[in-house]
């Protein structure tokens, strides 16, 4: 539905016009509407309509009255007539009554047709529709109807428990602007209404049985779109109604409900605290709560889902932290939490659960993702120094590739789950990643890249394994800075294995090993005491030899990747004006070959986007007095058969690089 | 047919302690059959290499003395970069052949070309006499290996046997690890092609799932185990007991038939050998290895060895090969293929089209052939040759890819390649057999500067596969290699190396006797016709009917028949009068079985019907005791009979009797 033709009903442009067309037709078609309603029998696609267009006309007081004198709303919103009529089954009909209300509820009067008509009670039995749809439209409208007629001081809600937030009313919505004045019947109809859904919300939050956590859920959902955007007199009230339910289902241990129960409870503990309170006494008794529970599992997600929430609560990210690091604790041996765990009350039975692959590998997974996030809480909030993590980490990842010199300080049970496992190993990678930025863990600069190695070199990997160690390697090597720290040894490996994965089957391989070869090149041009080139680097590996290799590679993203890994491998050079060589030359001359014959686009691209790196490094760095052997001008010479040759390319890319270019 | 319960027992005599070149026999229903017979070569890596071209460097190697010269094997063993190697034809470790009579052995089942190498040593000069069973490609290639292992020993004759160094006197005194090596006494040289054509010419071939009856007592049958060209595991079975021979499977998709599992379900035995000998390394990681090592050393301007088996795993690595040349531009590279037996090998893989994974069979009928190397021989990528003498010398180019045997580097022309090629750091030599470990091998060729890979490809089940499999076709008793059931010795913490069973797999080792357990002992009998039709079955539960049954029982060829007794011969007619004297004497006609149980409340009011009232009932362990006060009698009644203790007063036990009979069924 457009907007203005919207406007054209609602008339929320001005005030309607008795001349309006838009408005004379519809008073044509309203009055004929009641008729037609009851004794034509519409399809449900014409109720669906018909009711949603009845809520955008109502949307407005002067529609409203309209339709209110026509007895349209009651005809069109009672529920009970299209239960009779058989078409309630109808998941369009339900779901248009719902956004038909939705639509209507911008006003007091609205508001007031709706207690009066008892809807509230229908609305809440729609929060458990069979349509998911269905449901959350339910649920969001409940959520408008509490939020959007919230009074603005805490007065003005009867009987608010106001031990909180007294007068400090710190966030003003344009809600709270539009509906400043509310009358005093509004109130009273938004108690009446609140106190039905209160009343539900207590009742229901609690799943009678196991049949019954899908409403559970939906209420919870309810709750967290209230907590975020409640006001401190209804997050009270809200709070104060479901606390001793939502106490309830934290110590019930329903798997399902972990996160959205954590949601709602962060969503209170943040939300109270940035009001500049004390936390609420009971949300903090409910954190600590979820923070306790018995099944494993559940514990590390509300554990990880607190950290995440980054929040400044000492006591509690301390444990959460404990929590998060049990499991790496367990499998690698590394005494992240002391030596003395057996006090770890969660010890055993994370221990047990580990035991089992499925819950053993969602454990881990969540535990490295949020590794990084650990070594950043203040240090009084770590159990152990950084260091020590990525040392953890280091040990996983090497438990993970099946080496069993680290086996035989962890737990032997659990290994059998994550030898092998791709998935852990690529999050343990990712983990790595963000640890190169955590404080003090330079030192472990070579022990990194001696793993890593060890990564590039086992041949069971999987190609995006390979490619998270690569880009792992670039990492700590672009965030450590000082290459000097790396063994003439392990550059020795370095070399070997990349010269040796540029060989590989995969073609997936072949392309994040030339990828990686550009981008040492740019990471080694940046450190602090660069080497002449990444050959320097390699120990003797010429990387420029084996990327004019890979432009000859029968896959074309291999080709692709090989020129922008040649661009970023020349760069120095060209920025240092450096003279022009005869490997320059066949490079410039095998470049416009691909760029005239190449039959992929991504190669022929690359060339473009190669020629536009190699003419901006130059053009800033050009001496007016090269010599024509220099490579400024085998550049020039060059440029005119690239714009030639790519304008009149047929992929429109390449086109459209090189009209950039020109 | 009915059936008859038997006490057998059936036996496993392990005669081989390797997993994956095992020879065991099974005693089974009076049968006595060989299951595989591998042969151990790993015993010539003590040996020095048998040069095809003569070595400087080996001929000058120094003889042994011992430290405080009071051993001198001058002759027999030499020293090289600080092991010792004898100075002899190499010789083999046989399967163990004093555990029992190979001349007993009624048929031998070998289920894959590599298990048969022992063959000559088993059915030649041990008095064997009975069949030898094996498919058609495993019979051809196991030829093919064996011909290309007596050429290689026959090729470089040596004149000398070592055998002083075996005395065990002398062997405690020598550096390791000829010192642990274990039975040298039983080491033996390689046979002869005429005992190899001896033993080959017992071969009956067979075809997968056939029925092969083996003295009416078991049926063997083969069934295709994925491994290599015509690789098979076989079932064992009686009409009530069934014994599977997993021996070399695999499930990976490579050039053989596919693996069929389904038809080892419901074995009471599972005897299971022949696992991956690298169970950490993944084929399919160690074939891009393969790979990417071979095009890194071509690119750099070297060469690369690849010792190998003429046969198995090479058509694999020619097949990749074939896909990979074109994307590492090793266009130009020439590969070279040398063996006694190269040009047969990549013939015979070709029409063995019935024994081929499906991919290939489809090939068959289209014009190009199952497997691409004939490609690559076509546009002369590939060449072979039976020796590196003759047309090889003339043609040979490099940098190059040659693929030769033997992969212990102890003989064939490998042997040559490792003194040309190993002294530059340039070339590459790659390991791909599993069978022998890389560093051993290599020991005689010490210092070497040519890079060295390992890439061990096999492609047999792994631990992870072969649970999997278990719990898929499920037997009741698993029997299997004691390495199985603990994790290797360098991998102590890897508890998934191992095979983890309820309950536990049975472990054997070399010499082992085990008595294989059996849930069920019966046995098949038929029954003829006339004596059936004679039977007067009685219902003595609904759906289950009870006859007696009197017949003679006859016994030939493990098969049991029940038939009628033979009537007696009519008397000769005499006089009538002393006919009636004279009449044979009747058979008597079995007392009837009864059977039922004595309801105890009926019985006491029949007791009370007959004037018996003062009866005391006490309840025991198997059923009750009645005793009959009055009579002073007691009367028992258990599960599986009824006592009564009566003394001196037959006609109350009989009439007693009669009453127990009036509840009781007979037959």
């Amino acid at each position: 539905m457009t907007p203005a033709w919207r406007n054209c009903w609602t008339g929320s442009q001005g005030s309607p016009r008795p001349g309006d067309l838009c408005w004379r037709l519809s008073h044509v078609c309203l009055s004929s509407y009641p008729l037609w309603l009851t004794k034509h029998h519409p399809t449900p696609g014409v109720i669906s309509f018909t009711l949603k267009l009845s809520g955008l006309i109502a949307a407005t007081e002067d529609g409203f009255r309209m339709l209110q004198e026509r007895s349209i709303l009651d005809l069109a919103f009672n529920h009970q007539h299209w239960h009779e009529a058989g078409l309630w089954e109808d998941p369009c009909i339900r779901i248009s009554w719902i956004q038909g209300l939705r639509s209507m509820l911008q006003h007091s009067k609205a508001l007031s047709f709706f207690v009066q008509a008892d809807f509230t009670l229908p609305l809440l039995q729609l929060q458990t529709d069979a349509s998911l749809f269905v449901v959350s439209a339910a649920n969001q409208m409940l959520a408008h109807i509490l939020l959007f007629f919230q009074p603005t001081s805490p007065a003005g809600f009867n009987g608010v428990d106001k031990k909180h937030g007294d007068g400090k009313t710190t966030r003003a919505s344009i809600a709270d602007i539009e509906h400043s004045g509310i009358p005093m019947e509004t109130s009273q109809d938004y108690t009446t209404v609140v106190t039905a859904i209160l009343e539900y919300l207590k009742e229901s939050l609690v799943p009678k049985e196991n049949t019954g956590l899908h409403q559970s859920l939906q209420i919870l959902k309810l709750l967290a779109l209230l907590l975020a955007q409640a006001r401190p007199s209804l997050r009270d009230k809200l709070l104060q109604t479901v606390a001793g339910s939502l106490e309830e289902l934290a110590t019930a241990g329903y798997s399902q409900l972990t996160l959205p129960l954590m949601d709602i409870i962060l969503a209170a503990h943040s939300s109270s605290s940035t009001d500049g309170c004390v936390p609420d006494q009971r949300v903090t008794h409910l954190l600590s709560s979820m923070l306790k529970m018995d099944k494993p599992s559940d514990l590390i997600h509300a554990a990880a889902a607190f950290l995440r929430r980054g929040n400044q609560d000492t006591v509690h990210s301390a444990q959460a932290v404990r929590i998060l690091l049990l499991p790496l604790h367990i499998i690698t041996g590394q005494t992240l939490l002391g030596t003395n765990t057996a006090v770890e009350e969660h010890q055993f039975s994370v221990v047990e659960q580990l035991k089992t692959k499925t819950p053993c590998i969602s454990m881990i997974c969540v535990c490295l993702t949020n590794t990084p996030q650990i070594t950043l809480t203040p240090p009084d909030v770590l159990p152990c120094p950084p260091v020590l993590i990525v040392t953890a980490v280091l040990s996983l990842l090497r438990i993970c590739s099946g080496d069993s010199s680290s086996l035989s300080t962890g737990c032997a049970e659990v290994f059998r789950n994550v030898i092998g496992s791709g998935k852990v190993q690529k999050c343990a990678l990712e983990a790595l990643m963000g640890l190169s930025s955590s404080p003090g863990v330079k030192d472990k600069l070579t022990e990194v890249f001696t793993v890593l190695i060890q990564y590039l070199n086992n041949p069971d990997l999987d190609p995006t394994v390979l490619h998270k160690s690569y880009q792992a390697l670039v990492k700590w090597m672009s965030v450590c800075k000082d290459l000097s720290l790396i063994t003439h040894q392990l550059r020795q490996d370095l070399s070997e294995v990349v010269k040796k994965r540029v060989c590989d089957m995969r073609w997936e391989v072949r392309d994040s090993t030339v990828e990686f070869v550009g981008k040492l090149a740019s990471v080694v041009s940046s450190a602090e005491e660069p080497c002449d080139a990444p050959e320097a680097f390699l120990g003797g590996c010429c990387s420029t030899p084996l990327l004019r290799e890979a432009l000859q590679d029968p896959e074309s993203y291999v080709r692709a990747s090989a020129i922008s890994a040649l661009a970023q491998t020349l760069a120095h050079s060209w920025q240092q004006g450096a003279a022009l060589t005869q490997e320059q030359t066949d490079i410039v001359s095998r470049l416009l070959e691909i760029l005239s014959q190449d039959t992929e686009g991504f190669a022929r691209r690359a060339v473009v986007q190669y020629f536009i790196t190699w003419f901006s490094s130059h053009s800033s760095h050009t001496s007016p007095s090269s010599s024509p052997s220099s490579s400024s001008s085998l550049l020039m010479n060059s440029v005119s058969s690239v714009l030639s040759l790519g304008s009149v390319d047929l992929d429109w890319e390449v086109k459209v690089h090189t009209l950039g270019a020109g | 047919s009915r059936h008859l319960v038997l006490a057998n027992s059936v036996s496993l005599y392990c005669l081989s302690g390797h997993p994956t070149l095992p020879c065991n026999v099974l005693k089974f229903k009076s049968t006595t059959i060989m299951l595989d017979c591998g042969l151990d070569t790993t015993s010539v890596l003590n040996f020095l290499p048998l040069p095809l071209v003569h070595s400087p460097r080996l001929s000058k190697l120094p003889g042994w003395v011992s430290k405080d010269g009071t051993v001198n094997l001058e002759k027999e063993l030499k020293e090289c970069a600080g092991r010792v190697f004898v100075d002899s034809q190499p010789e083999f470790c046989l399967p163990e052949r004093e555990l029992l009579d190979l001349s007993t052995i009624d048929v031998i089942l070998i289920s894959n070309y590599h298990c048969m190498m022992a063959l000559p040593y088993i059915t030649e000069h041990t008095g064997f006499t009975g069949t030898v069973y094996a498919t058609e490609p495993t019979l051809q290639i196991g030829r093919l290996l064996m011909e290309e292992l007596v050429n290689f020993m026959e090729r470089v004759p040596k004149a000398q046997s070592a055998t002083c160094w075996k005395n065990k006197e002398i062997q405690r005194m020598l550096p390791g690890p000829l010192k642990d090596a274990v039975d040298v006494w039983t080491w033996k040289r390689c046979y002869s092609m005429q005992e190899v054509n001896s033993a080959l010419s017992k071969v009956q071939l067979v075809g997968y799932s056939q029925k092969v009856e083996l003295f009416g007592a078991v049926q063997i049958s083969p069934l295709s185990s994925g491994y290599s060209l015509g690789s098979s595991n076989w079932i064992i079975q009686s009409h009530h007991e069934k014994v599977s021979y997993v021996s070399g499977s695999s499930l990976l998709t490579t050039h053989p038939q596919p693996m069929d599992q389904s038809s080892l379900k419901n074995s009471d035995v599972l005897i299971l050998t022949g696992l991956t000998q690298m169970p950490t390394a993944n084929p399919d990681g160690m074939l891009g290895e393969f790979c990417s090592n071979l095009a890194m050393t071509i690119r750099a301007g070297g060469n690369v060895l690849v010792p190998c088996y003429s046969s198995g795993v090479i058509y694999d690595l020619l097949e990749c090969l074939y896909q990979f040349i074109e994307s590492a531009s090793l266009g130009t590279t020439p590969f070279y293929f040398i063996s006694p037996v190269a040009n047969s090998s990549l013939e015979f893989s070709q029409i063995f089209a019935e024994w081929l994974c499906h991919n290939k069979q489809t090939k068959v009928y289209l014009p190009e052939p199952p497997f691409p190397h004939a490609e690559l021989i076509q546009t002369n990528k590939l060449k072979h040759y039976p020796s590196i003498h003759g047309d090889f010398s003339s043609e040979f180019r490099q940098p190059c890819v040659v693929f030769t045997g033997h992969p212990s580097l102890r003989f064939g022309d490998v042997v040559h390649f490792m003194e040309l090629w190993g002294k530059s750091s340039l070339n590459t030599i790659i390991f791909t057999e599993p069978d022998f470990s890389y560093l051993d091998a290599l020991a005689p060729y010490q210092p070497l500067a040519m890079k060295c890979v390992y890439c061990p490809i096999d492609t047999r089940l792994n631990f992870h596969q072969v649970s999997k499999l278990l719990k898929e076709v499920q037997p009741v008793h698993v029997v299997c290699p004691e390495q199985y059931t603990q994790p290797p010795l360098t991998q102590s913490h890897r508890s998934d190396l191992m095979l983890e069973l309820q309950p536990p797999p049975m472990p054997y080792r070399r010499c082992s006797v085990l008595n294989l357990p059996f849930r069920r002992r019966y046995e098949r009998v038929y029954i003829l016709p006339e004596l059936a039709n004679s039977l007067v079955p009685s219902e003595i539960k609904p759906g289950i009917s009870v006859a007696t049954v009197s017949a003679v029982l006859h016994s030939k060829d493990n098969k049991h028949t029940l038939q009628s007794v033979p009537k007696p011969p009519p008397a000769p007619p005499t006089k009538k009068r002393k006919r009636v004297m004279e009449e044979p004497p009747v058979v008597l006609a079995p007392k009837p079985l009864l059977s039922g149980a004595v309801p105890l409340e009926a019985f006491l009011a029949t007791l009370q019907k007959h004037g018996i009232t003062e009866v005391k009932v006490e309840e025991t362990a198997d059923g009750h005791i009645l005793h009959l006060q009055a009579e002073d009698t007691l009367i028992q009644l258990e599960e599986d009979g009824t006592h009564i203790v009566c003394d001196n007063n037959e006609p109350l036990r009989t009439t007693l009797r009669d009453l127990v009979l009036r509840f009781l069924q007979k037959l």
